[in-house]
């Protein structure tokens, strides 16, 4: 080692001296030679004969030389360079492969790179909050619903508070909308009700003031506000004096406790937050197990694991199922919070959609290959000479890496800016509702991945043809490129198998984005239940300021629809608790018994889906009736109580009787007979791809909420009243705030954007892919017959028909393209049930999509291979026989 | 390879460095001419030798810290370049002589082992 060290340290000294002649070493040289003269002359030589002799004896000078030169100086550096410039001269030589090369890089890496900063962003970047690692969600396990997501009862929250070992701080909160009212105009937005822990759990101190505690959380205390931070600065312009004042929330004066910094709370959209103040609520209905009102955050105790915590809470919730009978199947689920906010569907969806993306990239390596490969073969005969002239395989393997290395930093660098601009599209058409997109952007991590993409590119693409020409005996290669027959047998060999690779893969990607496109094209089929053209809705809170009660909410409502329907362009209003297809507003779970079935456990209850709805509801909406009436002007607080049930709810619990005229109740909840007045159809409730669940509606004015979502029927396109409709409401009262508009079409439209996301992106992988074989399976065949030519010329010269080529080259390519399809069926069969979540109505190995992919690729291969074959069915057998 | 002249063989690249160095032990001091006329004498012309491979010997020999140069007048009253062996060049040639002679020892069983049969 240290003699190498000095070696380096001499050649170092040399680097900086570089170019001066080295007279003292000629001199060396001439006098060594000159002794040796002098002694040829002593032994009798002429002088011309001996200085001869002596030149003789003492060998090559300029080669010494050089080798002096080499030994002092850092000859691979100079190599190198050597290299680069021959590999740049030969890249621009042939700008067709060249740019072929480089767009099917950048593609690559640009897919990647987008892709890329998607997951990170969403799923490796650490949350902003506090310690995140520590911060969890306690859920409820609903068997029956098939979910682990479930809210929480406030009894749960206390039990899981008293488990100091294993929780430092558990909060209750619930979401709710607040408007923000006072001088400027009305404003809707997300706020969060929080118990006295909630501070606590997210763990980071306050901007300004101080946050809510255990004092604002008490039944009856004054009720105080704390302020998100975008809030702060967009409504307050981040004035720190409103801390201590009053601002109108809901049309109450509330006092501002304090601002929260950016990025310490979750969920992310929460701009207010109020106490909840039930802290030592005593009252059977706040404690009630099967009150799952509640969402709780928690902050787990220092040292202890998630698993243990979860295997802790697992034998608590299993207890609790077998002490309360309203809490059966039912158990505790604890998530990370970071597990909690990227759902599993998105996850999934993430997933997928980078591994279709390192598909592209494997593809875009493997043409990489192909062409440098093809490339290398036209160079056959320069690098075989080089090879017998000396040049080691390592020397050639840098050259061809030199060369994959310009590619590489070329096609990065084009893929990065690729990256940056499909991000934005990308970023552009996210269905709205994903949550932490604002963070995603192309940052160091993502530079990172990409440059190491490159470095694999580099490799990849390099090492191929170097060990490929390394194989190569020039003696042989140098034979064949002499009798004109190019290159050998073994270089098409690797680049057929190169190309049944990209076939197998492409199959795969065409597989996944085959079935995504069926999961979706059964997702829009399904009917939503009634027409969505032409229908607008809205949300509206009737403040408790100026609406005390039940009869002036149902007041106030009444006198907003009606004063709608006086717009021009309007054909009907109406309004409910609860839109379909995931459309807004609060979702009520009850359970029904018929009039004079016994209580659980002797009997089976029904639950249903509970909305509170105007007359005219199912008119507007256009639901039709199957049986009875809707709900009229007549259907007041003061009449007999009534209940219209959907289809689903009426074949389940009346399977073979008329509904109409029976009774029944929600027997834990409200508990009061009504009578079934009508049927309607079935709708569905928490999305389009739902199941099928059970509905009831009851009339506004038996049951009167103080928010609902309006409906609003017209005669066109509903966004030109938007305007009209938002006056009227403002004439009526002029703080009333106005949230969630959006026309049901939109509401459908959304609620597919993530399956169409998924399926877009996953086409034009798919797309790119295929155009990627079809390239790489034309460039063989093409190659493959310009070496055959005379092979062909021979078989027509003996009779064969042009057909019979044509067919020949056809079939070779079908046999190729076959190969990849089967390898890469089976890899799709394996793979394709990875995505099983995405698929709705699908299964992951539908035959006809494998069919159909694998027919389309054949396709592709027959077309591609079209014009090679034409070429070789055209070959004279006169000029290439007489060219031989 | 050098079939057409039998009894010369071409000297290895290591080899050289080694009786380089062994010379440079022997003689003391010498200059490249020096050196290769000891390598000729000694070899009683059995080695054929380029003799500017002598100088490729002294660079890397020297670029190892096993000899040192140093200008000085020689026999004709020219200036040349003479160089000596090191301490660590000493150690070196021990260290190679050592290997040498177990590796032509093995070499030697070996092919008296072949020619036997």
């Amino acid at each position: 080692m240290p003699a190498r060290l000095r070696t380096f340290a001499s050649r170092l000294a040399r680097l900086f001296r570089r170019g001066a002649p080295d007279s003292a070493f000629d001199d060396e040289l001439e006098g060594h030679i000159g002794l040796l003269t002098e002694r040829y002359v002593r032994q009798g030589m002429t002088p011309e004969d001996a200085r001869y002799a002596a030149r003789r004896q003492f060998g090559n000078q300029t080669a010494l030389r050089e080798e002096r030169n080499e030994m002092q100086t850092f000859a691979s550096w100079d190599r190198l360079a050597q290299d680069l410039r021959y590999g740049l001269r030969l890249l621009v030589r042939n700008p067709g492969v060249t740019a072929a090369a480089l767009l099917t890089l950048s593609l690559g890496i640009g897919a990647n790179t987008a892709v890329f900063s998607l997951v990170e962003g969403l799923l490796l970047k650490p949350l902003p909050y506090q310690d995140a690692a520590r911060l969890v969600v306690p859920a409820t396990i609903f068997q029956r619903h098939k979910s682990d997501r479930g809210s929480v009862a406030y009894a749960d929250v206390l039990d899981w508070r008293a488990q100091s070992s294993l929780f430092e701080a558990v909060a209750a909160f619930r979401p709710t909308g607040l408007d923000l009212t006072g001088d400027e105009e009305p404003e809707r937005v997300q706020a969060l009700v929080v118990d006295e822990d909630y501070f606590r759990v997210m763990g980071r101190p306050m901007r300004y003031g101080r946050p809510l505690a255990l004092g604002d959380n008490l039944p009856g205390a004054p009720t105080a506000a704390v302020l998100g931070h975008a809030l702060w600065t967009r409504r307050f312009g981040a004035d720190p004096g409103v801390v201590g004042r009053n601002v109108e929330i809901n049309g109450a004066q509330v006092l501002v406790a304090g601002v929260v910094q950016p990025d310490s709370t979750w969920p992310e959209d929460a701009e207010v937050f109020l106490p909840l103040k039930i802290a030592g609520a005593r009252d059977a209905d706040t404690l009630r197990r099967d009150n799952h009102i509640y969402q709780s955050v928690a902050r787990l105790a220092r040292g202890v694991s998630l698993q243990q915590v979860q295997s802790r809470l697992s034998v608590m919730g299993g207890r609790i199922a077998q002490q309360f009978t309203n809490r059966a199947g039912t158990n505790w689920k604890l998530h990370t919070l970071a597990g909690y906010i990227v759902e599993p569907y998105l996850r999934q969806t993430l997933l997928v959609l980078f591994a279709a993306s390192l598909l592209v990239l494997l593809i875009a390596y493997v043409n990489l290959a192909n062409l440098l490969l093809a490339r290398g073969a036209t160079r056959a005969h320069e690098v075989a000479i080089r090879n017998a002239l000396g040049a080691g395989w390592k020397r050639l393997a840098q050259q061809f890496l030199a060369e994959s290395a310009l590619l590489a930093l070329g096609g990065g660098l084009a893929g990065i800016l690729a990256g940056k601009w499909g991000l934005k599209i990308l970023l552009r058409l996210a269905p709205p509702d994903i949550p932490r997109l604002a963070g995603v952007h192309i940052d160091l991590t993502v530079l990172a991945f990409a440059t190491a993409l490159c470095l694999v590119a580099v490799v990849f693409a390099g090492l191929v043809p170097a060990l490929h020409a390394a194989r190569q005996a020039p003696v042989e290669v140098l034979r064949e490129t002499a009798r004109g027959a190019s290159q050998g047998l073994r270089g098409g060999r690797i680049r057929r198998l190169l190309v049944v690779a990209e076939f197998a893969l492409a199959i795969i990607l065409l597989t996944g984005a085959g079935l995504l496109v069926r999961s979706f094209q059964r997702i829009r089929r399904i009917d939503p239940g009634f027409p969505t053209a032409n229908l607008l809705t809205l949300q509206v809170a009737l403040p408790r300021a100026r609406y005390p009660g039940p009869p002036q909410y149902a007041a106030g409502f009444e006198q907003l629809t009606t004063s709608l329907r006086r717009i021009p362009g309007v054909v009907s209003t109406s309004a409910t608790s609860s839109l379909p297809v995931d459309g807004g507003g609060f979702y009520l779970g009850r359970v029904f018994l018929r009039e004079g079935q016994p209580e659980p456990p002797a009997s089976a209850d029904t639950a249903a889906a509970w909305s509170v709805v105007q007359p005219g509801y199912f008119a507007t909406m256009r639901i039709p009736l199957a049986a009875g009436r809707e709900f009229t002007d007549r259907d007041t607080a003061d009449s007999p109580l009534v209940i219209v049930i959907s289809r689903a709810m009426a074949r389940q619990m009346f399977p073979n009787q008329s509904p109409l005229g029976q009774r029944i109740r929600s027997w834990r909840d409200e508990n009061k007979y009504r009578e079934i007045v009508g049927v309607a159809g079935d709708l569905r409730y928490n999305g389009l791809t739902d199941d099928i669940g059970n509905n009831v509606y009851v009339p506004h004015r038996q049951d009167s909420w103080s928010r609902l979502q309006l409906v609003v029927r017209t005669a066109r396109d509903p966004h030109i009243l938007l305007s009209s409709i938002r006056s009227q409401i403002w004439s009526i009262d002029r703080k009333l705030s106005i949230s969630a508009v959006q026309t049901m079409d939109q509401v459908v439209e959304n609620h597919m954007a993530q399956p169409r996301f998924c399926m877009f992106l996953l086409c034009v992988f798919g797309g790119a892919a295929l155009l990627l074989a079809a390239i790489g399976i034309f460039g063989v065949m093409a190659y493959s017959v310009a070496e055959r030519t005379r092979e062909f010329g021979i078989r027509i010269a003996m009779g064969a028909l042009r057909a019979d080529v044509l067919r020949l080259v056809a079939f070779g390519a079908v046999r190729l393209a076959g190969a990849g399809i089967l390898c890469g069926l089976a890899g799709a069969f394996a793979l394709t049930r990875l995505m099983k979540a995405l698929l709705y109505d699908v299964s992951p190995t539908d035959a006809a999509t494998f069919l159909l992919v694998s027919a389309l690729l054949t396709l592709v291969a027959l077309a591609a291979a079209y014009l090679p074959a034409h070429r070789a069915a055209k070959v004279d057998p006169v000029v290439t026989l007489r060219y031989e | 390879m050098a079939k057409g002249k039998p009894g010369k063989s071409d000297v290895l690249q290591g080899t050289l460095d080694l009786m380089v160095l062994k010379t440079l032990e022997a003689l003391g001091p010498q200059h490249g001419y020096g050196i290769a006329r000891r390598i000729e004498q000694v070899s009683q012309e059995v080695l054929r030798l380029n003799e500017g491979t002598v100088y490729t010997s002294l660079l890397r020999l020297q670029q190892n810290g096993w000899i040192s140069s140093d200008w000085g007048t020689s026999e004709n009253n020219r200036q040349a370049r003479f160089y000596s062996i090191t301490r660590r060049g000493r150690k070196q040639l021990a260290r190679e002589t050592e290997n040498w002679a177990r590796i032509s020892g093995v070499i030697a069983r070996v092919l008296s082992l072949a020619g036997g049969r």
